[in-house]
């Protein structure tokens, strides 16, 4: 397993060992991310390549229509010789470059792609132009570990560094006039005041504004695991801390540092994100009253008006008639079931009715039973 | 030099349950989206049932109305699992297309059924060269993301050969569509399988160094393009589209009546005159929504478009829906209370809203009533002159 390092330094490229490591190279031109323009960035990617390295370029932006043009006019500046693959999201970016260069591309599929069918179909369209695919920190282990054996293409996944959980070409910081650009940018720290969540950096620069999750993302103290799970390559970018950091960690990670003492070290109050479960879908089933929701299997219709002692108004939606003398069951919206037997079908004029589909339809009043209540057949096993 | 009738795009208008789907398709839809009870990215929504899906089919193309299922959830191998008997079921019940925004679900689609595939706005397609991907991966229509312009979807047509669905109206998502996982990593609920949370509508402290501001900084206004018509036509743009699945039934009515009536007018006359278009603007106020803004139809959205306020319930909305219609009066489902001597409008599907003052009204047993009750019937005299149909949504000061 091969460690990428998003480096903006000769002086960082000086602690790595191009047969373990790789280095991913951005500039403020064509990158979500960078503190390089376009001509430090090339002269890096050169120093990087003529040290040995496997270098990787971040074409990271999206691009609407009428920026495409002027990205690739700045892209086509980089010294693309040196450059081992560009890395890219944007899908118009992919086919662009699939097109008209040779370059390898390594496609970011970070923002959903969880599931082996469409990594597939993107091996098939791009073939062995693509050389890997940077996954989703959504994707637990035992994910990864499957895809890596059923994709021909390699997987790098984040491993330590800021987690992005939003991106918008809006400018939403600048305008405040207060806060200091630095570099070509602005970061603010941002705390929810309807939430427990505090301090999520905020950037702003030329691409737009970028949130990134509260607690950086770190995944070496399972380490164990992410060589279980045939990952090829796990990325390190730490480009937003100090020098220091990225010193300590490269020195240490080669000297084979417990994982665990390293996150003591480097990134106390990290998280590990979905790596080890995801179960970002089970809050779902809680957002809905259930109770109130139809179902298919003898459905009759839903209560609409409950007059005390005068009346149960009914509006019949299903496909089964209603008759006096059915025995049909009421689920009300707070759980309660009622078993009743229809002794009266009235219209709204008050006419009698034998029996009634789809419509409006009175029948006597129950005790208990709320608008909202559904009307099944007796027979039904709904619930 | 344009000709009658002016070509204008598809009016596409949300379902978010099948009651919905009719108010849509009776005010003047054209083409109505709605998802089952899996896949989409609505889960707190009623949404289909099967049945529902059935009857709300039949109910659309009975009346020449187009039907797209949403199936643009970021999908997991599990849920994949469970996809193609639903494809089959609603390839059988003549859903016109599926609105996909993954890739694994579109080869899905294509392995198990031959609906027609839209590339949903979450894919984030922003540019003629990934139009011209999707297409290549069988994609008939693409949704372009909400960062696209008028001015860049015309290029796009030039380039490639593709339908293009293009929003007009309703709420925007602040981030590039997909690429926001906020409520994914805050709320443990995977915002592009269903769950978001609208974080982005919360207000925040922005801190830098000594400085600090209070801000609903990441908020959008809601789009409105109703001005801009001539220019969607314009531009080629094959469906203009609304959005809100989990908006009321007023709302899904009055876009689809004031989206319709000005479509049909640009159709006939190749302009929308300024009065009228006043008009119509008005009819959009009379719902909840944050304040209006073209965002990026014509340039690049910046700090104006930002929504800086907490959002508030309009005061003006639905008060109910006309049930059944007799020879002196009407029954109406109340939804908001109100009393003898308030005002109302009812909607009807076509034309200007009928004024009524309630000067009396009784139970459905005929006792007189002087206020209403959320969630009752109540009747209600007809107004004079006025032709008032079952299912006219009423509107009023709430």
């Amino acid at each position: 397993m091969k460690i990428s390092y998003a480096i903006e330094s000769k002086e960082q490229l000086k602690l790595l060992d191009p047969d373990i490591d790789e280095v991913i190279i951005a500039c403020k031109e064509l990158s979500r991310f960078s503190h390089l323009n376009l001509e430090e960035a090339s002269q890096l990617i050169i120093a990087a390549k003529d040290s040995g390295f496997e270098v990787f370029f971040d074409f990271d932006v999206l691009s609407t229509e009428n920026e495409f043009d002027l990205l690739i006019n700045e892209f086509l500046k980089l010294p693309s010789q040196h450059i081992s693959a560009i890395r890219v999201q944007d899908l118009g970016i992919a086919e662009f470059l699939k097109n008209t260069t040779n370059l390898d591309l390594h496609l970011i599929t970070e923002t959903g792609n969880h599931n082996l069918v469409g990594l597939k179909t993107y091996e098939s369209y791009f073939g062995k132009r693509v050389t890997r695919f940077i996954v989703s920190s959504e994707l637990n282990y035992e994910l990864l570990k499957a895809y890596s054996l059923e994709l021909n293409t390699p997987l790098e996944i984040l491993g330590f560094g800021r987690l992005l959980i939003f991106y918008t070409p809006r400018k939403l910081v600048s305008h405040y006039d207060r806060f200091e650009w630095i570099n070509e940018q602005i970061e603010v720290s941002a705390s929810s005041e309807e939430s427990p969540h505090k301090g999520f950096p905020v950037l702003e620069n030329k691409h737009g504004t970028f949130m990134y999750h509260i607690k950086e993302l770190f995944l070496f103290d399972k380490m164990d695991l992410l060589k279980e799970s045939g990952l090829y390559s796990v990325r390190v970018d730490l480009r937003h801390r100090g020098k220091e950091v990225f010193d300590f960690f490269v020195e240490n990670i080669h000297l084979n540092l417990a994982g665990s003492e390293l996150k003591k070290k480097v990134a106390p109050k990290s998280i590990r994100g979905y790596f080890l479960t995801n179960k970002s879908d089970v809050l779902f089933k809680k957002l809905k009253n259930s109770r109130i929701q139809r179902k298919d299997s003898h459905y009759l219709g839903e209560v609409i008006d409950a007059s005390k002692d005068n009346y149960l108004a009914i509006e019949l939606k299903g496909n089964t008639d209603l008759k006096v003398g059915d025995d049909i069951t009421i689920y009300n919206p707070d759980g309660k079931i009622k078993d009743v037997r229809i002794e009266v079908l009235q219209d709204f004029s008050g006419n009698s009715l034998e029996q009634k589909k789809l419509g409006l339809v009175l029948t006597k009043y129950l005790s208990g039973v709320w608008v909202k209540a559904q009307l099944y057949q007796k027979s039904a096993q709904n619930f | 030099m344009l000709e009658k009738p002016f070509k204008v795009p598809e009016l596409l208008v949300p379902a978010g349950s099948l009651e919905k789907l009719k108010v849509a398709v009776d005010y003047g839809a054209d083409a109505v989206y709605l998802a089952g009870l899996k896949f989409g990215l609505r889960a707190a929504a009623d949404n289909f049932t099967e049945s529902e899906l059935d009857e709300g089919v039949h109910y659309a193309h009975q009346r020449g109305v187009k039907v797209y299922l949403v199936l643009n959830g970021f999908l997991h191998d599990k849920d994949l699992t469970e996809l193609p008997d639903f494809l089959k079921y609603i390839e059988k019940i003549g859903v016109d297309a599926v609105i996909v925004s993954d890739l694994g679900v579109i080869e899905t689609v294509k392995k198990h059924s031959r609906i027609e595939i839209h590339l949903s706005t979450q894919a984030s397609c922003l540019n003629a060269q990934s139009a011209k991907f999707w297409k290549n991966l069988g994609v008939t229509r693409i949704v372009v993301g909400r960062e696209v312009s008028l001015s860049e979807v015309k290029e796009i047509k030039a380039k490639v050969d593709i339908e293009i669905e293009m929003f007009i109206h309703g709420s925007m998502c602040m981030a590039y569509s997909g690429n926001c996982t906020i409520s994914n990593y805050t709320q443990g609920r995977d915002s592009n399988r269903g769950g978001c949370a609208h974080s982005c509508r919360f207000q925040y402290s922005l801190e830098q160094n000594d400085q600090k501001i209070s801000s609903f900084f990441m908020s959008s206004k809601d789009l409105n393009g109703l001005s801009l018509i001539s220019e969607f036509a314009k531009a080629g743009v094959d469906s203009v589209k609304v959005e809100g699945r989990m908006k009321s039934h007023l709302y899904a009515g009055t876009v689809a009546k004031v989206y319709s009536e000005a479509l049909n007018e640009y159709k006939n006359t190749g302009k929308l005159e300024a009065q009228k278009i006043i008009q119509w603007q008005n009819e959009l106020k009379k719902f909840t929504h944050r304040e209006y803004a073209e965002v990026n139809l014509i340039e690049k959205a910046d700090a104006n478009t930002v929504y800086f306020e907490r959002e508030n319930e309009n005061n003006y909305g639905m008060l109910g829906r006309v049930l059944e219609v007799k020879d002196q009066h009407f029954v109406m489902q109340v939804r908001h209370a109100f009393e003898l001597g308030h005002s109302l409008e009812i909607l009807p599907f076509k034309g200007s809203p009928i004024k009524l003052d309630i000067q009396s009204m009784s139970s459905l047993t005929n006792e007189p009533i002087e206020r209403t009750k959320p969630s009752t019937l109540v009747k209600i005299p007809l107004p004079k002159d006025q032709l008032v149909e079952a299912n006219y949504l009423i509107r009023g000061f709430k």
